[in-house]
């Protein structure tokens, strides 16, 4: 049984606005489950005609499983045959996928906490009801089960939520969602020339799927990009629930769709730009994933996979130093070099690539500690680039600050240098966060300078880029004396 | 200046007290008159010279301060002396400061592209609010000096114990991401 109680008590800070909704004014009801009464901390209260309950009596009382989801303020309630999805203040809710419209009081924050009504969900889970006007309970009953084999089906995922679908000005389109599933492998068809991306039982908000108009599916067009001239999104299907969205891509363009927290991001740029190997759009890296290794059999059976963590410094609001020969800002440096970096290494069973952002989130640098630390990680590369007033400073700086890290940093600060084939500043120490507070092996390479013109052009020119990636991947391997 | 009328005086007198006692003010630079309260309309104390006029002279102290900038090749702190008039340990401290995001060619303030919203000094904690414009943040090392220049040039006074850095009101992890910033940074 989950519980949300900590959620639930963040939660009910930010709505503390609700808290001066006011009383009803009557009795509160009291509930009976099979004769028994249910006591809960908070009052049930009767609100048209409705009874409304914390979400605990439905977890605690009743037994169901119950999950709460701050962002889309989302509550599912679910048993082993029946998943009820429900809104704060919607009048739609989703049984098993179906969207269905309630007549009765939609769940709502009061007091600071969730409550819901118990009739309506209740009696979608099989519960039968009775309410006693004179006394002012609410009677509910168990009925005996019914199993029906033959009906029974395999476990169907939880439904997710698309919450929102935007392009940003980098020509990223961001996906936000509340639990929804990742995408299927993304399907690249032409005549015209589009991409289309299945979130296999997926739903959008109300207020999304408001947006789709009568063709069945909402489109945004975009002018004057030469990367696509729209993209739209649709309930595809409804069994299986499928949300669909289709990306109209000019002929010369790539993309490459990476999962965050809450998001999926497809980062559209020219052909050439993608990549060498797309980054693999199934498994986001959580922290807590450390997904089993493949099977795979390098040809010394004695290997290890190593699990190295790259960590693209900087991200969304933080954009890092600045290029003003290029108009370009360190955090598109630090995520293309990593992307490329993981895609060399990757091409190598024995390496597992774990990026701390593969988009252009914002992370707190105790985050990028934490994450290391969590996939056990046996190698950290931090990768920023540099900036000083006097533009005339140029060059490779690897930075360390524990001893198990020097000679990391020693062996890959060659290879950094043969990568980007500028002037050699050298390996110094140092205490930044993420090389400080981890504690395998870790460095922060300082890959040229963006306020120097010269090496700008280099950290932003994709043959160096790629010629920088080839060489970190070498230098790992020389430092982990792989073959 | 918010202080009120009273604060400046007492300020001021307390400063002229606690500097007599350590001998630091150099007796040249501090004017004969006795503390004059500020005019309504603004703060006198501001000035950087002490006036001649007839009108009465706000008492002025005058201390050497080191600053430190960082060389051409962004590979070590440059120390450079000011000399700064002050009227209370805030007033030096604004000043100093100012004098720290003074570049001295071809040693650069880190401090230079940085905006101070205000600085403010209260039992021995110097709150200082600033704004990172985009296009002035730096990379680790840079990030790395910029702290230790401010530590280094603030914690010269006794008065200081701690500063407080905020951005924009906040108490952040990290100015540009590379380093953890204490709240407040204390002296070592």
């Amino acid at each position: 049984m989950k519980k949300f109680v900590s959620i639930l008590l963040l939660m009910s800070l930010l709505f503390t606005l609700f808290a001066s909704v006011g009383h009803a004014a009557s009795t509160p009801p009291k509930l009976f489950l099979n004769g028994k009464e249910l006591l809960s901390d908070v009052e049930p209260r009767i609100e048209k005609g409705s009874t409304l309950v914390p979400l605990a009596i439905l977890s605690e009382g009743l037994g169901y499983e119950v999950e709460w989801e701050g962002g889309p303020k989302k509550v599912t309630v679910k048993n082993d045959s029946t998943v009820i999805e429900l809104i704060i203040n919607q009048t739609s809710i989703r049984v098993n996928g179906e969207v269905k419209e309630i007549d009765v009081t939609p769940p709502k924050l009061v007091n600071w906490r969730t409550m819901v009504p118990v009739r309506l969900v209740g009696e979608l889970l099989g519960i039968s009801f009775e309410w006693k006007e004179d006394v002012r309970e609410v009677h509910m009953f168990e009925k005996a089960e019914e199993p029906k084999p033959g009906t029974e089906t395999p476990e169907t995922p939880a439904v997710g939520y698309i919450t929102a679908v935007n392009m940003d000005e980098q020509s990223i389109i961001r996906i936000s969602h509340a639990g929804a599933n990742a995408p299927g492998k993304p399907k690249l068809l032409d005549n015209p020339r589009r991409l289309v991306i299945d979130f296999p039982y997926t739903a959008f908000i109300p207020q999304l799927a408001n947006t789709i108009g009568t063709d069945g599916q909402a489109k945004i067009t975009v002018e004057n990009n030469p990367y696509l001239t729209s993209y739209r999104y649709s309930q595809f299907s409804a069994s299986p629930l499928t949300a669909r969205l289709v990306v109209d891509l000019g002929d010369d363009t790539g993309y490459v769709l990476t999962s965050g927290e809450n998001e999926f991001a497809i980062a559209l740029m020219p052909l050439s730009e993608v990549p060498a190997q797309p980054v693999d759009p199934e498994t986001p890296t959580e922290p807590e994933e450390p997904s089993t290794p493949e099977p795979s059999t390098p040809p010394d059976n004695s290997a290890d996979v190593y699990d190295i963590v790259l960590d693209a410094g900087h991200g969304a609001k933080d954009p890092g130093a600045y290029s003003k020969s290029l108009n370009r800002w360190e955090k598109e440096f630090n995520l293309s070099a990593v992307l490329k970096i993981k895609a060399e290494l990757e091409k190598d069973k024995r390496f597992r690539v774990h990026l701390t952002r593969k988009d252009d989130t914002f992370l707190e640098l105790m985050d990028r500690v934490k994450f290391a630390e969590n996939v056990k990680a046996d190698l950290f590369i931090s990768v920023h680039a540099n900036s000083y007033d006097n533009t005339s400073v140029s060059g490779v700086e690897t930075y360390y600050e524990r001893a198990n890290s020097k000679a990391f940093a020693e062996t890959m600060h060659k290879y950094v240098l043969a990568g980007m084939g500028i002037r050699d500043r050298g390996v110094k120490k140092a205490a930044f966060k993420v090389i400080k507070e981890t504690t395998m092996p870790a460095i922060l390479i300082e890959a040229g300078y963006l306020s120097n013109a010269s090496d700008a052009s280099a950290l932003f020119n994709t043959k160096t880029q790629d010629k920088l990636a080839v060489e970190v991947a070498k230098g790992i391997k020389d430092y982990l004396k792989l073959k | 200046m918010k202080a009120g009328k009273l604060r400046v005086i007492l300020g001021v007198a307390a400063c002229t007290l606690l500097l007599a006692g350590c001998g630091v003010n150099e007796p040249g630079n501090v004017a004969g008159g006795s503390v004059v309260s500020p005019s309504p309309s603004g703060a006198p104390s501001e000035s950087p010279l002490p006036t001649a006029s007839p009108a009465p002279t706000p008492e002025l102290l005058s201390q050497e301060v080191s600053v430190y900038l960082t060389d051409e090749q962004l590979l070590e702190m440059i120390e450079r002396k000011v000399t700064i008039e002050f009227g209370s340990e805030e007033e030096l401290l604004n000043k100093t400061i100012e004098a720290l995001q003074e570049n001295e060619e071809p040693n650069q303030s880190l401090w230079n592209g940085i905006e101070i919203l205000s600085a403010t000094l209260n039992e021995g904690i110097a709150t200082i609010d600033i704004k990172i414009p985009d296009e002035s943040r730096l990379g680790a090392p840079g990030e790395m000096m910029l702290i230790d220049s401010l530590k280094k040039t603030l914690f010269q006074f006794e008065f200081i114990d701690g500063i407080q850095l905020l951005v924009q009101g906040e108490q952040v992890e990290s100015l540009m991401g590379h380093v953890d910033l204490e709240h407040p940074l204390k002296k070592d």
